[in-house]
């Protein structure tokens, strides 16, 4: 059987840290949201939460 | 043919066009795999006020470029975005598309939070946001979480209305139902309508938006748009289009009594808008505090329909002298 080629490519892991970027979103909206104090930015932060939440049980999983 | 052989065409016409003044361009976010595609009319953000628009799940294509040069006249740049899952762009990571996720609202926020960080790529100051259609659950997010907006206009938004009853043919109203009831549901839907959009695509908006004769006359004259339209429907996955509906035709909890009260926002409709839906948005409206305002022409394309009117609600609710007259 013919043997496939040495690759010369870095190694990519592209499934570890795909979420980050997505936490980093989230994150910043969360922040500029927190001095406000309205309903309206407490049920945005709990919605942040809680995606960030699913994002971290995703990534450890992965 | 089998299934299997049934591909898409590639997307041509406008959006393929380099040349045109609607030409895409994808912007990377930084330090991420993620790309929005985005259309710049005229390539590049200038100094004139941004009109940041949203694309509906039906219809994920800039307006056209008469639209376009009118608002340019009027000293408005059209930023055009296609949102994650649609067309070109990323989507959002599958871990959001749970039951739980999207009817908590976290998944259209974290839609929402993503657009704020294109905003802050591009750089865009004193914003004037237009959701269309199914895009408005992302922003009105969007406009409470962005201090860059200083005016929003929510066209043919649903607030949670009870309007299934609207939609006509009975097959679209029956399709939309069984997105609600299961996800086969949405797949069958999404089948159904990819189908017909692959075989007629004009027809079908023809059809969708026959109770407007303004709607329909723009489709007559952008018909082009709507063949891309209708290639760009066959790439939106389940879980994207599932997560559009559900959060346009089932309640959503952030739409508290009074929200709109301290913002500066309008939802936008047309004068051909059916009677049950117009009755249900402002008795909506008045328990959201958001003013109503009514085209004279158009439903679904609204503010494309009837631009002359778009131009003079935006002149009328933004502060400085920005948006100029012709």
């Amino acid at each position: 059987m013919e043997r496939k080629p040495f690759k010369t490519e870095p190694f990519h892991a592209p499934d570890r840290g795909e979420h980050n970027p997505w936490q980093r979103f989230l994150e910043r909206a969360e922040s500029a949201l927190s001095p406000t104090a309205s309903e309206a930015a407490a049920d945005l932060v709990s919605q942040i939460e809680a995606a960030r939440a699913a994002l971290d049980a995703a990534e450890s999983s992965d | 043919m089998s299934a299997l052989a049934i591909r898409p065409p590639p997307v041509t016409g406008a959006l393929r066009d380099k040349q045109s003044a609607r030409a895409e361009t994808f912007i990377h976010l930084k330090d991420s795999n993620i790309k929005l595609r985005v259309m710049i009319y005229r390539g590049q953000v200038s100094r004139l006020r941004p009109l940041v628009i949203l694309n509906s799940v039906e219809f994920a294509m800039p307006p056209s470029i008469a639209f376009c040069e009118q608002m340019w006249a009027n000293g408005l740049q059209v930023i055009f975005v296609e949102r994650p899952g649609f067309g070109a762009s990323t989507t959002l990571p599958k871990a959001l598309f749970t039951d739980a996720l999207i009817a908590k609202g976290a998944t259209a926020t974290t839609e929402a939070a993503l657009m704020q960080d294109l905003m802050r790529e591009l750089n865009l100051k004193d914003v004037i946001l237009l959701g269309m259609g199914s895009a408005n659950p992302v922003c009105y997010r969007l406009a409470l979480l962005c201090n860059e907006i200083s005016l929003s206009l929510y066209s043919n938004v649903v607030f949670n209305k009870d309007i299934l009853d609207v939609f006509r043919p009975k097959w679209l109203q029956h399709m939309f139902r069984q997105t609600l009831q299961s996800k086969a549901g949405v797949k069958i839907a999404s089948a159904g309508i990819k189908y017909r959009l692959r075989r007629k695509p004009v027809e079908f908006y023809r059809l969708l938006m026959h109770q407007s004769a303004g709607d329909v006359r723009y489709v007559n004259a952008h018909a082009a748009d709507f063949v891309d339209a209708g290639r760009l429907f066959q790439s939106i996955d389940h879980a994207t289009m599932e997560c559009d509906l559900r959060m346009s035709l089932t309640p959503d909890a952030l739409l508290k009594d009074g929200l709109f009260e301290d913002r500066n926002a309008i939802a936008f409709s047309g004068l051909e808008t059916p009677d049950h839906w117009r009755a249900q948005l402002d008795s909506e409206a008045e328990r959201l505090a958001i003013p109503v305002a009514y085209a004279p022409r158009g439903d679904f394309l609204a503010p494309y329909a009837s631009p002359d009117f778009f131009l003079s609600v935006i002149k009328d609710n933004v502060t400085d002298q920005a948006v100029s007259a012709t």
